[in-house]
């Protein structure tokens, strides 16, 4: 007899309570996810928000100057001055991230975005996995998710959202986390390619991040768990929002001979073309 | 409920239906799709993990997943199903990616901290959770994508076309896959080299391993 599924354990319920309770959740990020993108889809709101944004970063240096006097900030002071990125430069963020499975098994992936300032509207991201073809999208700052087909030479886009893999936010969200937790210790000096860098580690150990020692620039972000973990080698550059960098944001302008078709129904096939994998 | 995407519960919306709603941002929607399918997705997990607390934080991940997958696709089934095991297998290869994504998330759920299971439930999961540690002590040594076949086809009742859809292969691919893996899992539990004595590969035989 070969794997009968009724001499498997029989299929259970999760339980009610926590049934109900993993529903609500979902229900509160999803709601929370929609909420957010709409919200930044409205002119004011964003404006408000580069403009909140930009306090907080005068107000940071402001109170890392104060803090820190002559001295200078400490390590996970410069760690959280190098995360913010002002309106007016792009920022270019290159993830190489490789997951060991803990079976001798590993999957890794890379992924290279262009993002204007600290906005999430204005972005373009390369995804590269082990096993699947590139996929190029971006978001326009009018609002177009676009996505582009080398085999049609041809930009896709449609008036919603197309990927959150990943991003700046993502990272820098979680970054922001370990470093404003209170309990991140500052584990000493590492050489990561020749340059001098510093661990910060959680207080549980199960993420380090590693930063330049000088700068507080992200190097590399590490998790890790039971059976294995996952390794993310980091490149966090601003760039001045001079002409060619500003094209590095802008999909029409990184192929300038492509088509552009913005019927809805064609851009989603473009997308499930360039992710077959979902 | 069966697997045809037809509940007759608190919605009678097809699943297709609900996922054109889901596509347009209905979250309510998707509440529907967790309630009709969160089940499936956490014995299949529970099945490839051999871990039901796993599983659990798996399943909310998965549906996590789906959720922000939910414009890259249309239902080429009646019943999403296919789409959410998909989803689960690509967890399952890359779940410390999709916990690094959703940590945030994850740590906002506040779950009840007491047990909600009583003792026999508590002891039965526990054999469960032996009996399948055993099963993939064996099912672990083939190659991935045949125990993605097998487990979709065999453990779970997926249809070629269905376990298709469900890992992005063509159907001819997924019935080689079948046949290659249940032949190779048939020379895994016969061969001398896997079951170091008769005993336990007759106790194997017993449990439904082989």
């Amino acid at each position: 007899m070969l794997m009968d599924p009724h001499q498997l354990p029989e299929q259970r319920d999760l339980p009610d309570r926590r049934l109900h309770a993993r529903r609500e959740h979902l229900l509160s990020e999803t709601s929370r996810r929609a909420e957010r993108r709409s919200l930044f889809r409205r002119p004011l709101v964003r404006g408000t928000a580069v403009a909140v944004g930009l306090a907080v970063v005068v107000l940071g240096v402001l109170s890392l100057v104060n803090v820190f006097g002559s001295n200078g900030p400490s390590i996970v002071g410069k760690a959280q001055a190098a995360l913010e990125v002002p309106a007016n430069l792009v920022l270019h963020f290159k993830t190489a991230g490789t997951q060991d499975n803990g079976d001798g098994t590993s999957v890794s992936w890379a992924d290279e975005t262009w993002q204007l300032g600290s906005s999430q509207q204005s972005w373009r991201r390369i995804e590269t996995s082990s096993d699947v073809a590139p996929a190029e999208t971006a978001h326009t700052g009018q609002g177009y998710s676009q996505v582009y087909d080398p085999a049609t030479n041809t930009i896709y886009q449609a008036s919603e959202s197309v990927s959150q893999t990943d991003s700046p936010d993502t990272f820098k969200a979680e970054a922001m986390n370990l470093l404003n937790s209170g309990s991140a210790k500052v584990d000493g000096h590492v050489a990561v390619d020749g340059r001098d860098a510093m661990r910060i580690v959680s207080a549980d150990g199960s993420l380090t991040y590693i930063v330049d020692a000088k700068t507080g620039e992200p190097i590399e972000w590490q998790t890790k768990g039971a059976g294995g973990g996952v390794t993310m080698r980091l490149t966090f550059e601003k760039l001045p929002a001079l002409s060619d960098n500003l094209k590095l944001v802008d999909l029409v302008s990184q192929h300038p001979g492509a088509a552009l078709d913005s019927d809805p129904q064609h851009y989603r096939d473009a997308v499930a073309r360039a992710f077959p994998k979902g | 409920m069966g697997r045809s995407g037809h509940y007759t519960g608190m919605n009678n919306a097809s699943d297709r239906e609900l996922w054109d709603n889901i596509v347009e941002g209905d979250t309510s929607a998707f509440g529907d799709i967790f309630e009709r399918h969160a089940r499936p997705v956490y014995n299949y997990l529970f099945r490839r993990c051999g871990n039901w607390a796993t599983a659990e934080d798996l399943a909310s991940l998965v549906f996590l997943e789906a959720w922000r997958k939910r414009r890259r696709i249309s239902l080429t089934h009646d019943s999403a199903l296919p789409f959410l095991f998909g989803v689960a297998t690509n967890v399952l290869r890359n779940h410390r990616r999709a916990e690094f994504r959703y940590r945030s998330a994850l740590e906002r759920m506040p779950l009840p901290q007491e047990s909600t299971l009583d003792e026999d439930e508590l002891v039965g999961r526990l054999a469960d959770e032996l009996k399948m540690r055993e099963i993939l002590g064996v099912f672990s040594r083939l190659p991935k994508r045949e125990q993605d076949v097998l487990s979709l086809c065999v453990w779970m009742g997926l249809s070629y076309e269905e376990a298709a859809t469900a890992l992005d292969l063509p159907v001819g691919t997924v019935r080689s896959r079948l046949s290659r893996g249940k032949a190779r899992l048939r020379e895994l539990c016969a061969g001398s080299g896997h079951m170091s004595s008769g005993s336990a590969k007759s106790q194997a035989e017993q449990e439904g391993i082989c």
